[in-house]
């Protein structure tokens, strides 16, 4: 008896271990594919839907968006709804707008720190450079179709304010449908991305703005 | 060995040869008492001039409280690597740096907390301008577009990190607050990784590190090294870099002390095989008796004697100084020689000759004392102690040659009848003419002479330290070139006060001058209630209509109903605790660290200013502007130039009293003007030719150069007046050798320190080099020449 259940216990062990070992090598196949695909795309262009759930407002907030992004470092992030307010990055340059002020604000990403990381941020979750993202965060794939990935920050300042970041894949896998940014305080917000229209023709002047 | 006379001891000499090494010994042993309770500090400070009322004392003890003294700064730099490359490359070093030998303290600097807590202390800080902008912000449309901000940035990808501080400051309080530390943005910018700052530059950073390893420790010291080295392979390793233009440098006091206890353990070896060999070709030549031997026992028993007389004045001694006093100590054996020569003369009458030599040797002695106790007059506590050191142990080695020298020896050289006292040479033209000119051109060199202050060349400096000190002035040379205002009061509040009021003199008259303070912070006690009676007045009166606005905005903008409650409620709330330990333990803690020296509660408590180290600057606090504002401005340039001026003061103060004193005693001795000015010549000669050859050489002067002067006045003139004695007693051929054995022991025994790599060695052997070898031969071949002597002066 003693035996049987050692065996069947081992079995089970090594059940689980094969599955275990599958699943991360699934989890591996699949960073590496979409790794693969992200060096594909040269531009993208897309329009957003914001869900902000946040504590501070007494109902969700909704907000509307347009995100281009062009290879190698252009970028430019903006919010056409509630308010008109965004930014756009050419290398270390950029340019950051509000509808209420009159003119826009250069800034430099070395003098500006809080840019450079949410620059780097929106590209990291938006163009998928995987070895930059597992740099900062611990990845795991909780779905495969359609695929959904979780980013936990590994850096406790991050911590602070980001407990994790869901990330939904469209059926076909070649970009994202959604992205859900989750706070320590139970705050979270949605972007859910539509139109997307990858390495496309941008328009001229996408990444200059008067 | 044919011409060696002995002299066996009878009975009675060899008893009064036990008696006098028994006395010797209990002398000797009570000489080593004091060693017992004595403390040795090898701190640089004991060998700076304290400055008129202890002013560069004061100077350097402030300068050690710059915030990046005693501290391990580490550069990494690249020409092709980009900045976040080198963040990487920082933080993995700084992840390893965990032992107490190699540290990086946790200095993050969190800008939201900072804002936080200045809106927080905003009833300790608000001005009399600050009133009219809280007025600003509290309207009604103000209010309205401060909610709407709110709401954009909290909406935006910006707002993630931000909700806290948007929630607790719904008024915008933080664009009047946050103003309060804009000077810092004039201290270098800081890159912040994983909690770990590093200070950024041009293609480099810099991680600040620390270790528990006293910079003094020279064994442990290479521990660090090892470490360091251990840790910059690992991390190129890692991240694959080695082999690409990443350069990791690190400089840090214990670099330096390593080096120079390498450095100095080798030059030991070196000088002393050198001078062992040089001494026993002397002793070869010269001496070759079993009895000279006890001439070599002086400079121990000078040694002892100083450094036990030392340890009893001075319960805390100067390391230096006793490394340097035992060094000096070497022209003990000078007495010993003569004594030695006039026994050689006359070994059937021991007596007589003791009485001959014993009045040269006396004066020489007493010139030596009275050179050395110039010293004591110096601003420089180190070399008062050296004065000391040397006065003992010179008249200690003079007891010895008078006292245990005639016992001990029994053994002499022949005097060879045939040889000469003097060679008299015929071409007097020729050596006048050439004492002349190298007398003349030694006084225009000596014109050229410039002082060396900087305190770490006092050390050595390898060809690779200095490569990493060029590499620091270039990348972060800026940086550390700054002045800092120290403003001290008895307590805390009185050092608040004085940095208020320094602080706004900045800025009414240097308003264009990039300083850093802590002022406008970290008010007095009578500013914090000024601050706080405004802060209460005002919201007595707009509170109501503020909350009103609040709520009304808030509700339009889709706020829940008590988002801002609790930002509302501090702001009512009772002024919180805001001093200079509040802010140490606060998010801006690593500031208050580095403006806010430590200081024990007895001490005096002392706020910095930091502002550039530049003329406009050092030229603005003179002395009077300093008294105005009780405050103190420390530079770099201005400590050096203070020290250069002070030094030249000191020098020229004890020469001077070494000379007035030596002439004083030597005209007391012969009591005759031209015999006196004679037996000055070779110290005078030897002065000078030593200043002249540093000068055209083109070698600054330093402290070590200082000491050593006393040293050529004082055997210098020993050589003298055993010369002009010539001329009052009978010539004697045994007088010259001694004076000129005198000359190549001292030589011998430490002129060969030249060779040393350690600049304070070499200094010391090159001014002995050549202030001996200068006053020596005067000595022996120029006094001759002017000397009237009674017998044949001359084969």
């Amino acid at each position: 008896m003693a035996n049987l259940i050692k065996t069947v216990l081992l079995v089970f062990m090594l059940l689980m271990f094969s599955a275990g070992s599958a699943f991360a090598d699934k989890q591996s196949n699949f960073l590496e594919e979409l790794q693969n695909k992200s060096q594909s795309i040269i531009s993208i262009s897309c329009e957003f839907n914001q869900q902000s759930h946040i504590a501070l407002f007494a109902d969700v907030i909704e907000s509307k968006g347009k995100f281009r992004f062009a290879r190698p470092d252009n970028l430019r992030w903006e919010y056409t709804e509630p308010f008109v307010s965004g930014f756009l990055l050419k290398g270390q340059e950029g340019l950051k707008w509000d509808g209420a002020a009159k003119d826009s604000t250069r800034f430099n990403t070395e003098t500006s720190p809080e840019m450079a990381i949410i620059s780097e941020q929106i590209l990291a979750w938006t163009t998928m450079n995987i070895p930059w993202l597992q740099s900062l965060y611990d990845i795991k794939v909780t779905n495969c179709a359609p695929a959904v990935m979780e980013l936990t920050p590994k850096s406790g300042k991050t911590k602070q304010f980001l407990k994790l970041i869901r990330i939904f894949f469209t059926p076909e896998e070649t970009h994202l449908k959604s992205i859900e940014l989750h706070e320590p305080s139970g705050d979270y917000t949605k972007i859910i991305f539509f139109n997307v229209q990858l390495n496309q023709k941008l328009a001229q002047g996408t990444f200059l703005k008067e | 060995m044919s011409n060696l006379k002995r002299h066996k001891p009878t009975a009675n000499n060899k008893k009064a040869q036990a008696i006098r090494i028994l006395i010797l010994s209990f002398f000797l042993l009570i000489c080593s008492i004091p060693l017992f309770s004595v403390s040795f500090s090898e701190d640089i400070s004991a060998m700076l001039p304290s400055g008129a009322n202890g002013e560069i004392s004061r100077d350097f003890a402030l300068l050690q409280k710059s915030p990046l003294t005693g501290k391990i700064l580490i550069s990494i730099s690249s020409k092709t690597l980009g900045e976040q490359k080198l963040g990487e490359v920082a933080e993995s070093m700084a992840v390893r740096m965990n032992t107490p030998i190699l540290s990086v303290e946790n200095n993050a600097v969190n800008p939201q907390e900072v804002i936080k807590f200045l809106i927080q202390q905003a009833p300790n800080l608000t001005t009399h301008d600050d009133l009219k902008k809280l007025h600003g912000i509290t309207t009604e449309q103000s209010i309205e577009q401060n909610l709407a901000e709110a709401k954009k940035l909290l909406i935006s990808p910006a707002g993630l990190g931000m909700r806290s501080l948007l929630a607790a400051d719904p008024l915008n309080l933080r664009s009047i607050y946050q103003h309060k530390i804009s000077s810092l943005q004039n201290l270098p910018r800081l890159k912040i990784d994983s909690g770990q700052y590093f200070i950024a530059g041009k293609n480099a950073l810099l991680i600040v590190a620390k270790s528990d390893i006293p910079m003094t420790d020279s064994r442990n010291g290479i521990k660090l090294l090892d470490r360091f080295k251990e840790i910059k392979q690992i991390t190129l390793a890692e991240n694959r870099l080695t082999g690409t233009d990443i350069s990791i440098v690190f400089l840090s006091g214990h670099r330096y002390t390593v080096a120079n206890s390498t450095v100095i353990k080798s030059d030991i070896l070196t000088v002393s095989i050198i001078s062992l060999c040089a001494l026993a070709l002397l002793f070869f030549f010269t001496l070759r008796s079993k009895g000279a031997l006890s001439i070599f026992l002086a400079p121990g028993v000078a040694i002892m004697t100083g450094l036990g007389t030392c340890a009893f004045i001075y319960p805390n001694m100067s390391a230096i100084v006793i490394g340097f006093g035992a060094v000096l100590m070497g022209i003990s054996i000078d007495f010993a020689v003569h004594t030695y020569f006039a026994m050689a003369e006359r070994p059937s009458d021991k007596t007589n000759a003791l009485r001959k030599v014993s009045k040269p040797v006396l004066f020489g002695a007493a010139t030596s004392c009275a050179s050395f106790a110039a010293l004591y007059i110096s601003g420089i506590p180190g070399i008062r102690q050296l004065s000391i050191f040397s006065i003992a142990g010179i008249i200690a080695a003079c007891a010895f040659a008078l006292f245990f020298i005639p016992a001990f020896c029994n053994s002499f050289l022949k005097a060879d009848k045939q040889q000469p006292a003097f060679k008299i040479n015929s071409n007097k033209k020729i050596i006048f003419g050439t004492t002349f000119i190298v007398f003349a051109v030694s006084i225009l060199g000596a014109v050229n002479n410039n002082f060396d202050t900087e305190l770490k060349k006092l050390g050595y400096i390898s060809p690779t330290i200095a490569a990493t000190e060029q590499h620091f002035q270039k990348k972060w040379g800026q940086m550390r070139s700054r002045s800092m205002l120290f403003a001290s009061g008895k307590t805390m509040d009185e050092a608040l006060q004085k940095n208020e009021k320094a602080w706004a003199d900045i800025q009414n008259n240097l308003s264009r001058v990039k300083a850093v303070s802590l002022a406008p912070i970290l008010p007095s006690k009578q500013r914090k209630l000024q601050s706080n009676a405004r802060w209460i007045d005002f919201w007595d009166k707009n509170r109501a209509g503020t909350e009103q606005q609040i709520a009304a905005q808030a509700e339009k903008l889709g706020f829940s109903a008590k988002a801002f409650a609790p930002a509302m409620a501090q702001i009512f709330a009772a002024p919180p605790q805001l001093s200079a330990e509040v802010l140490r333990s606060g998010p801006l803690a690593p500031l208050a660290k580095m403006f806010i020296p430590a200081s024990p509660e007895s001490d005096e408590k002392q706020i910095i200013t930091m502002l550039p180290d530049n003329k406009l600057v050092t030229d603005y606090y003179t002395p009077q502007k300093e008294k105005e504002l009780g405050v103190r401005l420390v530079a770099q340039s201005r400590f050096k130039s203070a020290l250069e001026l002070e030094m030249k003061r000191d020098i020229i103060k004890f020469i001077s009293c070494s000379g007035l004193l030596v002439t004083m005693l030597i005209l007391g001795l012969f009591r005759n003007l031209r015999r006196a000015a004679l037996a000055l010549f070779p110290a005078v000669f030897g002065v000078a030719v030593t200043f002249g050859l540093l000068g055209l050489l083109q070698i600054p002067l330093n402290i070590f150069h200082i000491v050593a002067l006393p040293l050529v006045i004082g055997l210098g003139a020993d050589y003298g007046i055993f010369m002009v004695f010539q001329e009052i007693r009978a010539l004697s051929p045994w007088t010259v050798k001694a004076v000129k054995i005198s000359g190549l022991t001292t030589l011998a025994g430490f002129g060969v320190l030249v060779f040393a790599k350690h600049p304070s060695l070499h200094s010391l052997g090159a001014t002995v080099s050549i202030g001996i070898t200068a006053a020596l031969c005067c000595a022996v071949y120029v006094l001759p020449q002017l000397l009237h002597f009674k017998e044949g002066g001359h084969a």
